[in-house]
């Protein structure tokens, strides 16, 4: 009989293996902030006072929003979208963890600005939303 | 030549506009005065991908979008009516159908609503049709 152990190797290869995988959560997380920050990569919504693309929060399981930022008092072009995306990156460094990888059940995208609803829907039935989830729902994670 | 977002807003237009018992609907960026008490849906076309579907020279290209039916119907009456006008849409438009109008087909991914909200004096549901054609 030959027998060769490889139970080392083995731990190694799986530790490899989960930081590979948390790494690739990660780039997925990142395509879906940066979607979300410009819908699409086309900003298909104009920016205003950027209270609302500095809304948004990624949180796991059964966490809520982490910042709401209401756009009154602020002007024009306060907050840019850049600052939004920063934010998202900030969330996913602390979710896409090897630590994280067996705990997680659920990664939520979240807004909680005061207007997110009229964002997504419009205001009054004149006029329209920005579908900025819709949209994201249909495009999926990329 | 007719692009191909008239083509696509034509064949899902047109089915629309077939499904009976369809109350009003106010066309994208036409005039419309809803009258209070009153139903009417409001469709639009949210274009979400264009991209090509191989490699290689002059690909075949992608396109897959949002056909979005808002149902409005009157407020203080209770969900019903909404949930109705809802139900009709998305089984006019439920998913694998082909929606074809001349030469274009449009098929669908998915049909699916979300929640209503008070809008105004009426009462609204979003109904979101997602589709995509290769040209």
């Amino acid at each position: 009989m030959f027998k060769t152990v490889f139970t080392s190797s083995y731990d190694k290869k799986m530790d490899m293996l989960e930081e590979r995988l948390a790494e690739e959560i990660g780039n997925k997380l990142d395509n879906l902030a940066a979607d979300a920050t410009t819908v699409s990569g086309r900003s298909t919504y104009p920016l205003d006072t950027g209270a609302y693309v500095n809304s948004f929060s990624m949180t796991k399981n059964s966490e809520g929003a982490k910042r709401s930022v209401s756009s009154e008092g602020l002007s024009t072009g306060s907050l840019s979208q850049r600052q939004g995306y920063e934010k998202l990156k900030s969330d996913i460094a602390n979710i896409a963890t090897v630590q994280n990888l067996r705990s997680i059940q659920q990664i939520n995208l979240i807004n909680a600005a005061p207007h997110a609803l009229d964002v997504e829907r419009g205001e009054n039935w004149q006029s329209p939303g920005y579908m900025v989830f819709a949209t994201l729902r249909d495009i999926g994670i990329r | 030549m007719a692009s191909i977002y008239d083509n696509i807003r034509a064949a899902l237009e047109v089915k629309l506009s077939g499904i009976s018992g369809l109350p009003e609907v106010a066309w994208e960026n036409l005039t419309y005065s809803p009258t209070t008490g009153t139903s009417f849906v409001k469709p639009r076309l949210v274009p979400t991908v264009r991209e090509p579907a191989v490699r290689g020279l002059n690909p075949q290209i992608y396109y897959q979008g949002i056909f979005r039916v808002d149902c409005f119907v009157p407020e203080g009456l209770g969900p019903a009516a909404a949930d109705d006008l809802a139900d009709k849409i998305i089984d006019a438009f439920e998913a694998t159908t082909d929606v074809t109008n001349g030469s274009t087909n449009v098929s669908i991914r998915y049909a699916e609503r979300e929640q209503g909200m008070p809008d105004g004096s009426f009462f609204m549901v979003p109904v979101n049709i997602s589709w995509y054609i290769y040209s």
